[in-house]
């Protein structure tokens, strides 16, 4: 989004504008006239997909207006946490905020409470590289006589060049990425609560089961009914949560969720 | 795993997230009243405003919306009116891997999470 966010905002008001207009056109002389979903969900090809498949159409007719890439605060100013702050400055001095330019096994090895988020970071950076060691081999025989600090030491080199050699895969790099968050979130939760050991621990959790569809026929039903599969239980809040990736990864309680809603809808 | 094709598509699907859980808050409000004092932030995802933290590689940003009732009420009925918009905010993304936008997004974290909690409150702390 590198365009000024006001245009973005006008150009978002302006194609919603239209988009009513056109089913106003449409609507001229209907005596049942569509309103802007349903009309959508009529003659829009794809728009009733699930959430993680959403598009631009969906943001028109939805009638979201976008701020883009936004510099205010997302929050009132009188939350936004200074330089001097104690759980700011206790992760400063954790050394979390070194530059590590690219060595991010020093701190993934240290033992800190942030080791696994810069393990992620080592893998998630690892670009495939021919001549890497395909697999991780120990040899007990030619280290005999070694002391045993060293050998400890010439192990995890082994094994930090083992890990540089598995470049992720895609879809790995996105479980990564999730397992790299989580361990921030984790970190930051942890480092505040031994800053302000009184107040509330909160730590990441997510919304398993946020998932819902529009159908052509059910989408009111949808919405007044609830959108999110009560086999899997009752709504478990997270006060933060993964993003859109999410969706697929929980395929599973997808599927689970239409199924329930089917059922009800005939009930 | 759904790979965003563009930005707009990722807005589209933060904005449904945000949707989704607004119509959550909405549902959940009405039938099952939740201990305040136990879960402050949970109260706060209630009762105002939507946030999400969205991920990719080694980076990240927040989005957020103010999901109203009358907003998920008129969208049931396919009735939203002409100046009713949901005006969706996303943040600036922060690079995990770069030291000072780490920094960065540690203090973004934080003052969500303070803002979430309601810490501190003037009267309160």
């Amino acid at each position: 989004m590198s365009r000024d966010p006001v245009d973005i905002e006008t150009a978002c008001v302006h194609r919603i504008q239209r988009m009513r207009n056109e089913v106003d056109i449409f609507n001229k002389g209907r005596e049942n006239g569509f309103g802007p979903i349903f009309h959508a969900l009529e003659y829009l090809t794809g728009f009733s997909l699930s959430l993680s498949e959403w598009s631009e159409h969906h943001l028109c007719r939805f009638q979201v207006v976008i701020h883009g890439q936004t510099h205010e605060a997302l929050f009132p100013n009188e939350y936004v946490v200074s330089d001097n702050d104690k759980t700011l400055k206790a992760i400063t001095e954790d050394g979390f905020f070194v530059s590590a330019d690219g060595d991010f096994a020093t701190p993934g090895l240290s033992g800190k409470l942030h080791s696994g988020f810069f393990m992620d970071l080592l893998q998630l950076s690892a670009k495939a590289e021919e001549g890497r060691p395909t697999s991780l081999l120990m040899s007990e025989s030619n280290n005999a006589n070694i002391p045993s600090t060293q050998k400890q030491k010439v192990a995890i080199s082994q094994a930090l060049e083992y890990v540089k050699g598995l470049s992720p895969a895609t879809e790995t790099s996105q479980l990564l990425s999730h397992s790299l968050f989580h361990n921030f979130l984790k970190y930051v939760a942890s480092m505040e609560h031994l800053a302000y050991p009184e107040l509330p621990f909160w730590c990441p959790r997510y919304v398993s089961n946020l998932v819902f569809l529009m159908s052509k026929c059910r989408f009111r039903a949808h919405f007044n009914r609830g959108s999110w599969c009560n086999l899997c239980g009752s709504p478990r809040w997270g006060s933060l949560y993964l993003g859109p990736t999410f969706h697929k990864a929980a395929k599973k309680k997808v599927d689970c969720a239409l199924f329930y809603r089917r059922t009800q809808v005939r009930e | 795993m759904i790979q965003p094709t563009s930005s707009v598509d990722m807005l589209a699907q933060e904005a449904a997230d945000l949707i989704a859980l607004g119509a959550l808050r909405w549902r959940t409000e009405r039938r099952v009243p939740r201990p305040r004092d136990k879960v402050p932030c949970y109260d706060f995802l209630i009762n105002r405003k939507e946030f999400i933290l969205c991920c990719h590689r080694t980076s990240f940003h927040a989005s957020t919306a103010s999901v109203s009732e009358d907003y998920v009420t008129n969208l049931a009925r396919d009735s939203l009116s002409e100046s009713q918009y949901l005006f969706l905010k996303k943040g600036e993304d922060y690079e995990l891997s770069d030291a000072v936008q780490r920094y960065k997004a540690v203090k973004q974290i934080l003052s969500i999470m303070r803002y979430l909690t309601r810490f501190p409150l003037p009267d309160e702390v």
